[in-house]
């Protein structure tokens, strides 16, 4: 009846290993949960020194770098201007550091604290925003009533008509056409949240790379062409909006480098940043004021790098540990499963098959598998040449391979053997 | 030929049809009217910064009713077939048995997809009325793997429905929970964006195995 | 004259299980052949066999000389196929059906149809689901007659019918029959509707053939013999004369293919003392019973 019907079978099986790469891992996983790390890496400027608060389920602890473990009372004062407020309650808030008085506003103003998520890399939202008034005179920033895209112009939709403020689009296209801009734009970047001291409006990158800053003052179009070159092949940019003005933004390229743009005419400054790996890693730059800690998350790890306000290392640490693929469930897991299929991860916010290979220690499941792949059909009786199509879906799958065989059962009577 | 296959298929699921048209409509016309009273009771810009935020999928009733339309229509299609092998009588016909399966498949599937398209089409007014275009197209690419879910659902229910033995009948159920499962994950826009070409690949090698089930019950248990 | 089925050496199993072992029969073109054994011998096997619904383990079974597992569209098209129990689409109502099937019958004839309808007390527009069981047998007869195949398969028309649908149903099938080349393949459980239709029968066994032989024939040769015995505890097997025995007291019924003489013999031979031995008539369901035994 059916020709292809070993195509047919196979292709079930293959839809049945797909189905159980997914679940059985997970399964699996759920049954031997791991614990991941959480570290927080810190710069003393007490003790000139890295210190670490380490999180699980149960307790937070602190430590420095040697080792040494603290109560919370006497964690709080090595790191003065990350718990000013609380040590100030306490009256414990120094006067002097390194010579340099400490005054609660001024600490409050430096510390600065940004993130960077290689799932926030990777996802475009609606490509529409509100474009702030940065210049009202009001205390607080409010929100407009119009919304902008920039495709073959800049176009603001007013939300309550729905339709577009041709008399303001045609303002800002202007604006942007004067400044050299090419539409469209390929990524815009910015704060579009009415919950931040002041306003900077947006960077947005060209169709040819360059980078523009835009915003609004007093109604009017703010468009200046920031100079940061085509090449630097921009992923993506954080914007902040502090009120120590010291920078923009931070630019992320595609080299993996990490740039500050300035408020200095939008000249870039390097950040040094080690084993960074934008896809996978996530980046966190903690400031304050005397230094900058520059922080790569990876998965079983960490790398930190602390420097001066001038972005001049001072000192490094970091730590890796074994994953979850070492622990005993993990080693079972690579000898059982030949390859593990995830549709969401961590490090992309769309759902997908994420495939993970195991190793060769996955062929000590593959090949019992297939034995008793070959047992199944020699009961069976079918002949191997016919089995053979089968029996390759199973050293090639394993353990799923053959839960994929026992599932569609039927092998015998192949179209063309009566 | 073709018109009385598919006037049988047609006979068989015209109330349930009508109950998820019905239902379909419900579930666009609550959407519809929630809508409008968010765009009453807030501010507009206010609403919209909301959804672009925390990507509020304002038409998730759609994904629910999608998945019933796709189980509700394999179902009632082939409910019938299976009771007292009913099925026999289709495979009896002087056709080849694979075009009268194909026949009923594809009946089955299309009136999935004029629901489906009667959704898109509901949807896309409610979206362009009270929403700039981003929102059409998050809602097109958000809804998409809905649908396919759909049509995988209603495959997956006459794999299920037409297999004679079952053990395999519940084991295919398993499997068929497990693909479709795969299509309703996540709750933002376009969540399957990067997916799309794989989750289609998926829907149309589901549809293939129609095939087998076909071919084990004209085969009988064994 | 040809034969429209042929089955050779078909034997298959359930699993483990064998239901038979080399059946070997023909149909001739033209004849009315019963298919006829207790339940479980494997009648319904071999319809789903014969309708291409299962795929014997081993040996053959054509029609009009195809596979019967894959038969061409034009083969299918000159088999009618009555599913065991009259099982018929009963979503749909009594114009609904015959317009369906119509268009896949290009010989079709409509009017044998609405003739066996127009008996019924039902509405054109009256749904299968709320008919009687007769009157749905009538639906699906009067469908297969439509389409006016030269072979029919009827899987136990009987079921669930009273004996006046029984009656309707083989009147309109023997004079289908009557109609040039056409054949018939039945089965049934109730034997006694079958006496005076069929042509050639064969009765099956638990794993093994009992008998294929024409009807006549086999109503012709095969006897029953009553006797009275003195003693009730003599010793009768089963063997290659005796068929079956039937003991109540001292009265014995023995079933055989052999003349009475031969069976006063054969019980003289093994000194078994009898009176009173005579041949009962038997029916087609008598002789059913006889030969397959009433367990």
């Amino acid at each position: 009846m059916v020709r292809y019907i070993t195509a047919i079978r196979v292709l079930l099986m293959l839809i049945i290993v797909l189905v159980s790469s997914v679940y059985l891992p997970d399964f699996f996983w759920k049954a031997n949960k791991h614990e991941n790390k959480k570290i927080n890496v810190f710069y003393s400027p007490i003790l000139k020194d890295f210190v670490f608060i380490k999180a699980d389920v149960r307790q937070t602890y602190y430590a420095d770098s040697k080792g040494k473990y603290y109560t919370r009372d006497e964690f709080e004062p090595l790191l003065p201007f990350l718990n000013f407020r609380q040590l100030m309650l306490a009256g414990k808030l120094p006067d002097v550091i390194d010579g340099v008085p400490i005054r609660p506003k001024e600490v409050s103003l430096n510390n600065i604290n940004m993130r960077v998520q290689p799932a926030i890399i990777q996802y475009k939202p609606l490509q529409l925003f509100p474009l702030f008034e940065s210049a009202s005179g009001r205390l607080r920033l409010e929100l407009p009533p119009d919304f902008f895209r920039i495709r073959s112009r800049m176009e603001f939709i007013t939300s309550i008509t729905n339709e577009i403020n041709e008399e303001k689009s045609s303002l800002f296209t202007a604006a942007l056409v004067k400044e050299g801009f090419s539409f469209p734009a390929k990524a815009i970047y910015g704060n579009p949240s009415t919950k931040k001291p002041f306003d900077e409006g947006y960077f947005v990158i060209d169709d040819k790379g360059k980078v523009f800053h835009i915003k609004m003052v007093k109604g009017r179009p703010f468009c200046k062409d920031t100079g940061i070159p085509a090449d630097l092949d921009i992923v993506y940019m954080v914007t902040t909006e502090n009120e120590l003005r010291e920078f923009y933004a931070l630019a992320v390229t595609k080299k993996n480098e990490v740039f500050i743009v300035s408020y200095d005419k939008y000249s870039l400054i390097q950040i040094p940043v080690e084993e960074y790996d934008y896809k996978e890693n996530t980046l966190l730059i903690k400031g304050d004021l005397f230094y900058r800690v520059i922080t790569v998350n990876q998965e079983n790890g960490y790398h930190s790098i602390v420097t001066n306000r001038k972005y001049q290392i001072i000192s490094r640490t970091g730590e890796s540990w074994s994953g979850s693929e070492a622990t005993n469930a993990g080693i079972i897991a690579s000898c059982l499963f030949p390859f593990t299929v995830q549709i969401e991860k961590d490090t992309t916010p769309y759902i997908d098959f994420y495939v993970q290979y195991s190793d060769f220690r996955a062929l000590f499941a593959s090949n019992i598998a297939l034995l008793f792949a070959m047992y199944y059909f020699r009961k069976k009786r079918i002949p191997i040449r016919q089995a053979a199509l089968y029996c390759t879906v199973v050293i090639l799958t394993g353990v799923y391979g053959l839960i994929a065989l026992l599932t569609v059962k039927d092998f015998d009577d192949d179209p063309g053997k009566s | 030929m073709v018109t009385a296959m598919v006037m049988k298929e047609w006979l068989k699921v015209r109330w349930i049809f009508i109950g998820l048209a019905v239902l379909h409509g419900a579930a666009l016309l609550i959407t519809y009217y929630d809508l409008l009273n968010t765009f009453k009771i807030y501010k507009a810009n206010e609403v919209v910064i909301q959804f672009i935020t925390f990507e509020v999928v304002f038409y998730s009733k759609v994904k629910y009713v999608s998945l019933l339309t796709g189980l509700g229509i394999g179902i009632f299609q082939f409910f019938p077939e299976l009771n007292q092998s009913r099925l026999k009588l289709t495979l009896h016909l002087p056709v080849k048995e694979n075009r009268l399966i194909f026949q009923m498949a594809a009946t089955g599937a299309v009136l999935i997809i004029v629901l489906s398209v009667f959704d898109t089409l509901i949807l896309s007014l409610i979206t362009l009325r009270f929403l700039p275009r981003e929102f059409f197209d998050a809602m097109v690419t958000t809804t998409l793997p809905w649908y396919l879910g759909s049509l995988c659902s209603y495959f997956w229910v006459m794999i299920v429905f037409v297999e004679p033995n079952w053990v395999k009948r519940i084991l295919m159920s398993t499997v068929g929970l497990g693909i479709v499962s795969l299509f309703f994950e996540g709750g933002g826009y376009a969540m399957y964006a990067l997916s799309m070409g794989h989750i289609v690949l998926l829907t149309l090698f589901s549809s293939v195995i129609i095939f087998l089930s076909a071919f084990n019950f004209k085969r009988g248990i064994w | 004259m040809s034969n429209v089925v042929e089955i050779k050496d078909l034997t298959h199993y359930y699993g483990e299980r064998l239901i038979f072992e080399n059946l070997s029969f023909n149909i001739r073109e033209g004849s009315i052949f019963g298919l006829l054994g207790k339940n479980g011998t494997g009648k319904t096997t071999t319809i789903n066999i014969l309708n291409g619904f299962l795929k014997p383990k081993s040996g053959k079974c054509l029609m009009f000389g195809e596979d019967s597992y894959s038969l061409s569209p034009a083969t299918k098209a000159r088999v009618g196929f009555l599913i065991e129990g009259h099982v018929q689409y009963s979503f749909m109502n009594i114009k609904q059906i015959e317009k369906y099937y119509a268009a896949f019958y290009p010989k079709w004839k409509k009017e044998a149809y609405y003739e066996l309808m127009a008996k019924l007390a039902v509405t054109e527009h009256q749904k299968l689901s709320k008919m009687s069981c007769g009157q749905r047998s009538q639906v699906a007869l009067g469908l297969i007659l439509a389409q006016d195949p030269d072979l029919l398969i009827l899987d136990d028309f009987s079921m669930g019918l009273d004996a006046g649908y029984r009656r309707l149903f083989i009147d309109y099938l023997t004079e289908y029959a009557k109609a040039e080349g056409k054949t018939i393949f039945i089965t049934s459980h109730i034997i006694q509707d079958l006496e005076n239709f069929l042509d050639d029968c064969i009765i099956l066994d638990y794993r093994s053939v009992l008998l294929t032989m024409p009807v006549k024939e086999f109503l012709a040769t095969f006897k029953q013999f009553k006797f009275d015995v003195t003693d009730p505890s003599v010793p009768m097997q089963k063997d290659h004369v005796v068929k079956n025995i039937e003991k109540v007291k001292n009265k014995i019924s023995v079933y055989t293919f052999n003349g009475e003489e031969e069976i006063r013999q054969y019980l003289t031979t093994r000194g078994i003392l009898f009176n009173g031995l005579h041949q009962v008539p038997m029916s087609l369901e008598d002789a059913f019973i006889g030969l397959t035994g009433k367990y």
